[in-house]
């Protein structure tokens, strides 16, 4: 074990989908047309299939009606409390919403919510994106508190600073980067793909819109997961896909077609179904967005030619060489830029690291590419994060 | 070994009979058990009555071969949300009843009954805007207009960005 430099993102997100460079108004509007479009689909969806409704008040006589009155009074309000927690962990952040504006007491039971108000205290940047990407409808209060409370990377077992949106689940940037199960493609091509109708289907994955703030037409972009719309497909297994089935093969014999889930067609959505998403340890009661080995961050840092570790490439080093870099053979040195840690992890990263660093340089700003992103602090070796000022104080 | 049948005695004094194994989804029946060994009498259920035990009981039987449910709550519990056909139209009965199912299982500890029976609920709430909500479970409304203002606007926390 051994003592390093490290440094926390202060805007974690900002190599993901994020909120920085959204303007408040539109952001306001998408959301409100959202939250409006979306009930009045699953009010339409209920008057299709009454089945899921209760019979209700089916009997014409009043006095019946009356009394079913006063059997309702008996609502689930008076249910013990445990089973309501889990009636309402079952619930999605928008009916909780809608039923915080029920009543007082609806008001103080979601409110009392623990697991609703760590959401809410740490995560609210997270919910603003679910909230964007119009998905917020599909995750329960319980899937996301799960997520909220389970540190590592549900693929690799790293630390996980991230939510990948279509499966809530916490995810790290490199299997973000990497991984076939994290690809994302435009839900036409996608279910034309797969067989699957845009009209009654789209409804029943998690589809990431991504608005494009930068242009001054906002252009909304669908997106869904493949493996989410394959498994989908496998799963309803309609003459459609069989249909489709046969026609690729035939289609294939004639010309070569792109590779599965060839990185080409893949990867440029990758990273928009992505968002920061903090680890609360129930334990300490802290949030952690996670920590970065300064070292490694260095090796990128680096501008000058002469300095450079890598060889091959004779250029400077920048985000944009960083980003060919990623995922090739190429990629030199130093590729843990990106990868979070845990304080407690710090040490055993330390040990390893070729570039270690431990010159004095704590306390000051940590750059990437030429960009502040944070302060750097020393862990020591006993994974405890020194912080050199407060060490002065003391003294 | 012991008697493959069980008898159980609701709360209105009905005695139905069951079969061992099918009882046994219930932890607190299966704890019991042990605790008893062999036993021939009614086994009293006193919070239950039979119309609610016989719909319990049909759950149990159909829900005989599922694997036993682990004790880690939640991780594997929060994993679908949604339920199986056969569930749904199982649960198509009356608030009242329902409320009734979700506590006989709550109080005999049948977890897997206990999260249809709350997801369940979830899904009555679930889509509905708070009018909708207070009309289907008869809640009144007991915000004065200026809380209720304040409350959309509090809702509404994407806009104090």
């Amino acid at each position: 074990m051994s003592s390093g430099l490290a440094y926390r993102l202060e805007e974690p997100g900002r190599n993901v989908l994020n909120l920085y460079s959204v303007p408040r108004a539109p952001f306001r509007r998408a959301v409100k047309r959202y939250r409006r479009e979306i009930l009045e689909h699953q009010q339409a969806q209920r008057q299709e299939q009454p089945c899921n409704q209760p019979p209700a008040s089916s009997s014409p006589r009043k006095q019946q009606q009356q009394q079913q009155q006063q059997q309702q009074e008996s609502s689930w309000i008076l249910l013990p409390l445990e089973i309501i927690r889990m009636i309402l962990l079952d619930l999605d952040m928008l009916s909780l919403s809608h039923l915080r504006s029920v009543n007082k007491t609806t008001k103080q039971l979601i409110d009392s919510l623990p697991e609703y108000h760590l959401l809410h205290t740490h995560a609210a940047d997270t919910l603003r994106l679910l909230d964007l990407t119009q998905c917020t409808h599909h995750f329960s209060l319980g899937q996301l508190y799960r997520e909220l409370r389970h540190p590592r990377c549900r693929t690799c077992g790293d630390f996980g600073p991230f939510l990948y949106i279509p499966t809530c689940s916490r995810s790290c940037f490199a299997c973000n980067r990497t991984h076939r199960q994290y690809c994302m493609a435009p839900i036409e091509a996608v279910f034309q793909r797969y067989g699957l109708s845009l009209d009654n289907d789209w409804h029943r994955l998690p589809v990431i819109r991504t608005l494009d703030f930068t242009g001054w037409a906002y252009q909304e972009t669908m997106l869904v997961s493949m493996a989410q719309a394959k498994a989908l497909a496998l799963q309803l297994d309609t003459p459609r896909a069989r249909r489709w089935r046969a026609r690729r093969r035939r289609d294939r014999s004639r010309t070569p077609s792109p590779s599965r889930y060839s990185e080409y067609w893949g990867s440029p959505w990758r990273l928009p179904a992505t968002v920061a998403f903090p680890y609360y340890d129930p334990v300490a009661r802290s949030v952690e967005t996670g920590v970065y080995c300064l070292g490694c961050l260095k090796y990128w840092e680096n501008t000058k030619p002469a300095t450079q570790k890598d060889d091959v490439s004779g250029v400077s080093t920048a985000w944009k060489d960083y980003n060919e870099a990623w995922g090739t053979a190429r990629t030199p040195g130093s590729k843990d830029i990106d990868r979070a840690f845990l304080v407690q992890d710090m040490p055993e990263h330390f040990r390893h690291c070729p570039d270690v660093s431990r010159s004095r340089r704590r306390g000051k700003i940590a750059r990437r590419f030429g960009w502040p992103v944070g302060t750097t602090f020393r862990i020591s070796a006993e994974s405890e994060a020194v912080v050199r000022r407060s060490n002065r104080l003391k003294k | 070994m012991s008697a493959t049948t069980l008898r159980f005695q609701s709360s209105d004094g009905v005695v139905i009979t069951i079969d061992r194994d099918v009882a046994q989804r219930s932890v607190l029946i299966k704890n019991l058990l042990e605790d008893l060994g062999d036993t021939t009498e009614a086994i009293p259920i006193p919070n239950v009555n039979e119309a609610v035990l016989r719909k319990v009981i049909e759950w149990c039987e159909h829900h005989k071969g599922d694997p036993p449910s682990t004790g880690d709550d939640d991780d594997s519990r929060r994993k679908t949300t949604d339920i199986d056909e056969w569930d749904q139209k199982f649960m198509q009965v009356d608030q009242e009843m329902l409320f009734e199912i979700i506590l006989a299982a709550n109080y005999l500890d049948i977890k897997g009954l206990l999260d249809v029976g709350c997801k369940t609920v979830a899904n009555m709430i679930k889509g509905k805007s708070p009018e909708e909500i207070r009309k289907t479970f008869n809640i009144q409304n007991d915000f004065t207009p200026e809380e209720e203002d304040q409350i959309r606007r509090e809702n509404e926390w994407a806009e104090d960005r």
